[in-house]
């Protein structure tokens, strides 16, 4: 009888424990790395622009929230608060994609060129004057 | 006043299209910070658009909720589903003007800016004091205030409700642009 009562409270602590540490190991999650997530949708910056501009409504429906991958043309290199921004132009006109890269891209932001093509992948975050996204990886050049 | 604040944002843009003395911040910063015993949080908006009419001095901020990164994933998620609600809230905006705005004419200079905040669909008066860089080619505006999150509608679960302070300080640092497309 005893012997049943400690396997039972064995058990359930083993259990309990295992629930803390995985709440505990949610709460702390960090923000995921894209590099290894895969693209909700594939499309080229052009395209991305064209549908907000069409509909934003529509467009915030297909696209908010989700990992983005686009293809474009690098119209500026900058940085804000040490995070590199890449905007991404549209052919010759405003609007552009404006892509927020996370910290660990930094690096190899720098040594790309204005005009060169390159592949992004993010989350994106809406459309005010440009479409944004947010936790930019760079796909290639890798 | 939605429709106002629009008018008023295609009113800006319209101009700028035309004139040369706006500025514009495509990557301006805003943070917002939470103190409270349990822990501190803090997020990092870093697309917030704003628009200065050096004409008159008024002041248009336009930002994506989404846009603010958290730390931990979680807390994100948490703040843009439950407590500002982004899906049916996705922008804040604020509309105002720098008091004074032509008669400073020092670089640096202390102004007050007064104005309307919107977020998660409710509006509410902000005068702030910020600094003011000021040269030819850039206005930087930067500063910090406090807003009440049950000002702005927020319900924040019980279960965190120490976690979270009840007065949240936003910081801001907007480097204007002329404008000259």
């Amino acid at each position: 009888m005893k012997s049943k009562f400690y396997k039972i409270f064995g058990l359930s602590c083993v259990f309990l424990v295992a629930l803390l540490s995985f709440a505990l190991w949610m709460y702390n999650k960090p923000q995921v790395n894209l590099q290894k997530e895969r693209p909700d949708v594939i499309l080229s910056a052009t395209e991305l622009i064209t549908e907000f501009e069409k509909n934003e409504a529509e467009a915030s429906v297909l696209y908010l929230d989700k990992i983005v991958q686009i293809t474009g043309e690098i119209n500026e290199i900058s940085a804000s608060k040490g995070n590199s921004v890449i905007t991404l132009k549209n052919g010759s006109n405003e609007p552009a994609v404006i892509c927020q890269m996370i910290p660990e891209e930094n690096k190899r932001s720098l040594s790309l060129r204005e005009g060169q093509q390159i592949v992004v992948r993010g989350i994106c975050s809406g459309f005010l004057l440009d479409v944004m996204l947010v936790n930019c990886v760079i796909v290639n050049p890798q | 006043m939605m429709k106002g604040l629009y008018i008023f944002f295609t009113f800006l843009l319209v101009q700028c299209t035309a004139a040369q003395d706006k500025y514009f911040a495509k990557d301006g910063y805003i943070s917002f910070f939470s103190h409270s015993l349990v822990e501190d949080i803090k997020a990092d908006n870093n697309q917030v658009l704003s628009i200065i009419d050096s004409d008159t001095g008024e002041i248009a901020i336009q930002l994506l909720m989404r846009s603010f990164i958290f730390k931990k994933a979680l807390m994100q998620e948490h703040f843009n589903e439950n407590y500002v609600e982004s899906h049916k809230y996705p922008k804040a905006t604020f509309s105002g003007i720098i008091v004074n705005f032509k008669e400073v004419k020092e670089q640096e200079s202390e102004v007050e800016i007064t104005g309307l905040l919107k977020v998660h669909g409710k509006e509410k008066n902000i005068t702030t004091q910020a600094k003011m860089h000021r040269s030819k080619d850039e206005i930087t505006l930067s500063g910090d205030f406090m807003v009440g999150v049950a000002d702005f509608d927020i319900k924040i679960p019980a279960v965190v409700v120490n976690n979270i302070a009840k007065n949240i300080k936003i910081s801001f640092e907007l480097n204007h642009k002329p404008y000259n497309k």
